[in-house]
């Protein structure tokens, strides 16, 4: 899974955001390292809407233009679980192997 | 106009490249999201949005987004199940291959005391079984690039055995038209993965019908053609024909029933075209006006006309929406 649709999953875990919520959303949790594009959040969410791991939730008039909520589905919930679990495992032997390098973690 | 209004209308022209119906569906939505992270006093598009938009766009028109989504579903199955279809055809070629009649006899001479050569013994069809094999598993596993290499130097192999005489024609047929469609299904489609998804049991009772009519009918074009030793043509085995025939109308029986849209059965069509255009002409046929072994420019047009209209149809159709480059209504 690529780092961008991870953190757009992790950013739509707790509840429904719209898409530009979604952009402010990676930026926080990714520290400011991750900047999406209109475009690559676009084109991530049809893709996990197509797998059927995003849908929407509601929409709005704002400003006379439609805002979609986007929202995890159940499989979505699954496979960033199971994402975030890969990556903790490899995280933590990492972690464990620096130590017993005598590395700086 | 404000510069607010410029922006926007920029934008909105920027939002152009990408299809249109993603754009009547979400282009409002992008283009607030767009107009949401300008900064103050933003004239136009930054740079670095022309390069996220147009990545976006381009890789959207590319996996074929905002095509009609039932042709591009039966696409992408295509490009999943034909390698598997060839296969399994080829695989029944070679376990229940034409012999003879013990009764069948020509000015006297027994015809099934004339071997038969083995399939698997000849070099072309070990190059066709095998590449089928490859680009078959290639799919499987969604390598959808990998398997268009495999196919394109597979037909680049075929194309020097395929006068071999010891090929059988229908096999030729079906596999030139196969090298096309399939080439056009891996290139315009999402890809086999996504056909792997889209695949259920229906279509592999379509598949499975289909392929046994296929051998049905190669059978008894065997027994009119038995090009190994007699070329006089003979008259088809029209029992067998019948049988083919019925199993074809279940195979469509299945696709209605099961409602899989027409589009699938119409690759199909196309791919087993060629090869029942052969059948069709088998008793008229002679090693003169062979359609495939001694092919003319008018032969190959009669065989793999339809197969290349609808490769050519599909091609467009995944390309012509980047001629309209026009911004929906709602971006205007």
């Amino acid at each position: 899974m690529q780092e961008a649709t991870f953190l757009i999953l992790t950013a739509l875990a707790t509840s429904s955001q719209h898409g530009y919520g979604i952009i402010t959303d990676v930026k926080k949790i990714s520290g400011g390292r991750v900047v999406l594009g209109a475009g690559t959040l676009y084109t991530a969410l049809d893709r996990l809407r197509a797998d059927g791991l995003v849908v929407v939730d509601r929409e709005e008039v704002v400003e006379n233009r439609l805002r979609r909520y986007y929202t995890l589905t159940p499989p979505g919930a699954q496979v960033l679980a199971a994402e975030a679990e890969r990556l903790k495992a490899n995280a933590t032997v990492a972690l464990t192997r620096l130590k017993l390098a005598g590395g700086t973690a | 106009m404000s510069e607010m209004d410029g922006l926007e209308r920029r934008y909105a022209r920027l939002l152009a490249w990408y299809p249109e119906p993603f754009r009547s569906e979400q282009g409002g939505e992008v283009l607030g999201v767009l107009m949401a992270g300008a900064e103050k006093g933003q004239r136009r598009p930054r740079l670095r949005e022309h390069v996220d938009v147009l990545k976006s766009a381009l890789g959207m028109r590319m996996r074929g987004v905002g095509r009609s989504q039932a042709w591009t579903d039966a696409l992408a199955q295509f490009s999943f199940v034909a390698p598997l279809f060839t296969v399994v055809v080829y695989v029944l070629d070679v376990a229940f291959p034409y012999h003879p009649s013990t009764t069948s006899r020509i000015d006297g001479f027994p015809l099934h005391l004339v071997p038969v050569p083995s399939l698997l013994s000849q070099p072309g069809f070990r190059v066709l079984l095998i590449s089928q094999v490859v680009i078959a598993v290639l799919a499987l596993v969604g390598l959808r690039w990998v398997a268009l290499a495999a196919l394109v130097a597979a037909s680049a192999g075929f194309g020097v055995v395929i006068n071999a005489d010891y090929l059988p024609d229908q096999l030729k047929a079906i596999a030139v038209s196969f090298a096309i469609l399939e080439a056009t299904a891996l290139i315009a489609s999402p890809g086999p993965r996504r056909g792997c998804h889209l695949v259920n049991w229906g279509h592999q009772v379509v598949l499975l019908l289909l392929a046994v009519a296929v051998q049905v009918s190669t059978l008894a074009y065997e027994a009119a053609a038995y090009r190994f030793t007699w070329p006089m043509p003979r008259s088809l085995g029209w029992g067998q024909v019948a049988i083919s025939v019925a199993l074809t109308v279940a195979a469509l029986a299945v696709v209605a029933v099961r409602k899989l849209g027409w589009h699938f059965p119409l690759l199909f069509g196309a791919l087993l075209y060629a090869y029942a255009l052969l059948l069709a002409t088998t008793p008229a046929a002679s090693s003169s006006s062979d359609l495939i072994g001694s092919p003319t420019l008018v032969h190959l047009a009669l065989l793999f006309l339809p197969a290349l209209l609808l490769a050519s149809f599909v091609i467009v159709n995944a390309t012509l929406s980047k001629h309209h480059r026009r911004p929906g209504p709602e971006l205007a």
